[in-house]
């Protein structure tokens, strides 16, 4: 009788540690927009960790042996895609885990679902700069595209660890619905903006600019990765004067910030000077991003 | 061999341009061309060389079996072209799953097999487009492959221990062919001249490779090498033993900039076993900014240590200049100053089309 009893508490209580105690589901993000998502979905199911930390510029990243760390152990990893972050493949090599390998269900590349911008059409090469075979690659600004990264992440959740399927459906409902009412706030904010002319120093705003019907009529870079020329600035600058409407000049806080400022000055536009994502100058998290930019722009 | 390599390379170019024009599915490799200008000046001679094309295919045979392969268009030191292969291997990341798919522990167990640059030290495994420079230091070039690198044929096992930090065990057993390959016009039984150490035959080479975050933004890299090997295919006791150390500091620095530190110590042994044989020490330590997206500048200090009690030591000071063009192409200017030579200056001009990729090493 007592051996019973004793067998039974024994059970019950290694079935309550285990659910107390049940290991997160470990994701590995390329960046810490994504690892906001994957919280915002994931909550206490999940440790979650990026291999970038803050604002830098995707197109020039150093693989280092501590990312290789990261992804060792990792079940879900999460990569931009679209052929922008081909180092991590070298990672992946090095880090020799079998959950990760590309098609296996803890390799997602974010940007399956997404409806890319500025695919380049034909042949293409390096006369139109640094242009990108499968399209623009910033495609995390626009915030509708957070709820199809979500949706995707949501999935992944739920594949790798379905015990809390319930948990993921619920989280992205929840992240869902407030990024779509948030949204609507940004769009109304930014409204009176939509005259205006945006010129920004890279292509990276296409996104943003979609998301918020914003008009972007240039860069200061002739050519995607090509620095400003100075023939290039007076005709963009001689292009804004024609059209004789407001210009907020926008740029990421990476790309030198005097030829901007210096070119805004000049057009007497207002000059943004932003983070593009998460885990810099204050942002904390995917939503708080889109209120950062937003009020950046409208201040 | 030449001819029907040059006929391969041509045909899968002519195939990819046509398929690229199509929107349908592939199943094509990634297909690169790397090609590497270099213009070099000193107070005796002036050149200008087409250094290298090199022509690559990479490709996933399997979800952890990738396959690189890297021919390369090669300018000689007599002024021949030369077509080779620069390396060509597959990676087997989790060789234990390919052999046993049903069990899923990782092991974490690694190998390479084909023709690849041996692990020893950082640099030897870069190819010349990652270089932050024209040309190998004059110690590494002494020592581990002459101006090119030193590349063998054979396996390598690779193994990640079970640690809190990162460290990685390689151990290579490859073979060397000796250099005897005859360029157009070169009369049977003449050799073309080499600097710096051959290695031929068998070579063995192990090295550990540990890598701490200091923090986000700081990395420090730890290597040590071990290399064996017969200097000629004729005498198996007449080897070269070497040791290595290599140390990379790197830092992010805010505004996409970027700071390495890096540095390589060589110690090689000559001689037949059993007799007396004689040392011989180098390396270099390298100082890079990256100062914005468009522009680079470093400085490396290289010595060479005499060969046991014969001739004598060399120094050489480099400062180096990069404007990166766009993110696959970069002019470089290069001063060498050398203690036992003539100075140097380079121009150098390194274009890349296609997609192309490199694992962390």
């Amino acid at each position: 009788m007592f051996y019973s009893k004793f067998v039974t508490v024994f059970i019950a209580s290694m079935c309550l540690t285990g659910a107390v105690f049940a290991a997160p589901v470990k994701v590995v993000t390329i960046s810490d927009d994504f690892a906001s998502i994957v919280q915002s979905i994931g909550g206490d199911h999940v440790a979650v960790t990026s291999l970038i930390a803050g604002s830098r510029n995707l197109h020039s990243i150093n693989p280092k042996p501590s990312m290789v760390m990261m992804i060792k152990n990792a079940d879900l990893l999460i990569r931009l895609g679209m052929a922008q972050d081909k180092w991590i493949d070298g990672l992946i090599h090095v880090a020799k885990n079998p959950n990760l390998f590309p098609d296996k269900q803890g390799y997602l590349d974010a940007s399956k679902n997404i409806e890319k911008l500025e695919i380049p059409q034909g042949n293409i090469d390096a006369s139109m700069g640094d242009v990108h075979l499968y399209g623009n690659p910033h495609y995390w600004l626009n915030p509708a595209n957070g709820i199809v990264i979500a949706k995707q992440i949501m999935d992944r959740l739920i594949a790798i660890d379905p015990d809390h399927a319930i948990d993921y459906q619920a989280r992205y409902r929840d992240f869902s619905l407030e990024l779509k009412a948030k949204i609507k706030v940004w769009k109304q904010r930014l409204e009176p903006y939509q005259k205006h002319n945006f010129v920004t120093y890279h292509k990276a705003w296409s996104y943003f600019f979609d998301g918020f019907n914003l008009r972007m009529v240039g860069e200061l870079e002739p050519l995607p990765g090509i620095a400003p020329t100075t023939k290039h600035l007076v005709n963009l600058s001689k292009k804004l004067k024609q059209s004789n409407v407001p210009t907020v000049v926008l740029s990421t806080i990476y790309y030198p910030k005097k030829i901007s400022q210096s070119f805004a000055k000049k057009q007497g536009a207002k000059f943004v000077f932003v983070s593009s994502s998460v885990g810099s100058d204050g942002v904390t998290s995917y939503t708080e991003l889109f209120d950062y930019l937003v009020g950046a722009v409208t201040k | 061999m030449k001819h029907s390599l040059f006929t391969t390379i041509l045909v899968s170019m002519l195939t990819t341009l046509v398929y690229a024009q199509s929107s349908a599915p592939t199943d094509l490799p990634d297909f690169s061309v790397i090609g590497n200008f270099l213009g070099t000046s000193t107070e005796s001679k002036t050149s200008f060389d087409v250094k290298e094309i090199e022509v690559s295919y990479q490709s996933y045979l399997y979800p952890s079996v990738k396959a690189d392969v890297f021919t390369a268009f090669h300018k000689e030191e007599s002024g021949a072209v030369a077509i080779g292969l620069e390396e060509a291997y597959v990676t087997f990341s989790d060789l234990f799953g390919v052999l046993v798919p049903n069990y899923s522990y990782n092991l974490g167990l690694g190998a390479v097999v084909g023709k690849k640059r041996v692990g020893f030290g950082k640099l030897n495994t870069l190819h010349p487009e990652q270089w932050l420079y024209v040309d190998r230091p004059i110690a590494t070039q002494q020592l581990v492959g002459g101006g090119e690198g030193l590349a063998a044929e054979g396996a390598q096992l690779n193994y990640l221990l079970p640690l809190p930090f990162f460290s990685q065990v390689e151990v290579g057993l490859w073979t060397v062919a000796a250099h005897h390959d005859h360029e157009e016009g070169e009369e049977e039984g003449e050799e073309e001249e080499h600097s710096g150490v051959e290695y031929e035959n068998k070579l063995f080479n192990a090295r550990v490779w540990n890598g701490f975050e200091l923090s986000r933004a700081q990395e420090l890299e730890l290597g040590l090498n071990y290399l064996i090997g017969n200097v000629t295919a004729d005498a198996a006791d007449d080897k070269v033993d070497m040791l290595g150390l290599d140390v990379t500091y790197s830092l992010d620095l805010n505004l996409d900039r970027y700071l390495l530190l890096k540095a390589e110590a060589y110690q090689a042994t000559y001689g037949h076993e059993g007799e007396a044989r004689a040392d011989q020490l180098g390396g270099f330590v390298l100082g890079n900014l990256k100062l914005n997206n468009y522009y680079q500048t470093g400085f490396r200090y290289s010595y060479l240590g005499k060969l046991g009690d014969e001739g004598s030591s060399q120094t050489q000071l480099s400062l180096m200049l990069t404007r990166q063009l766009t993110e696959t192409s970069k002019f470089r200017v290069q001063y060498n100053i050398n203690e036992n030579s003539e100075n140097m200056i380079a121009g150098q001009f390194v274009f890349g089309v296609g997609p192309h990729s490199h694992v962390l090493q």
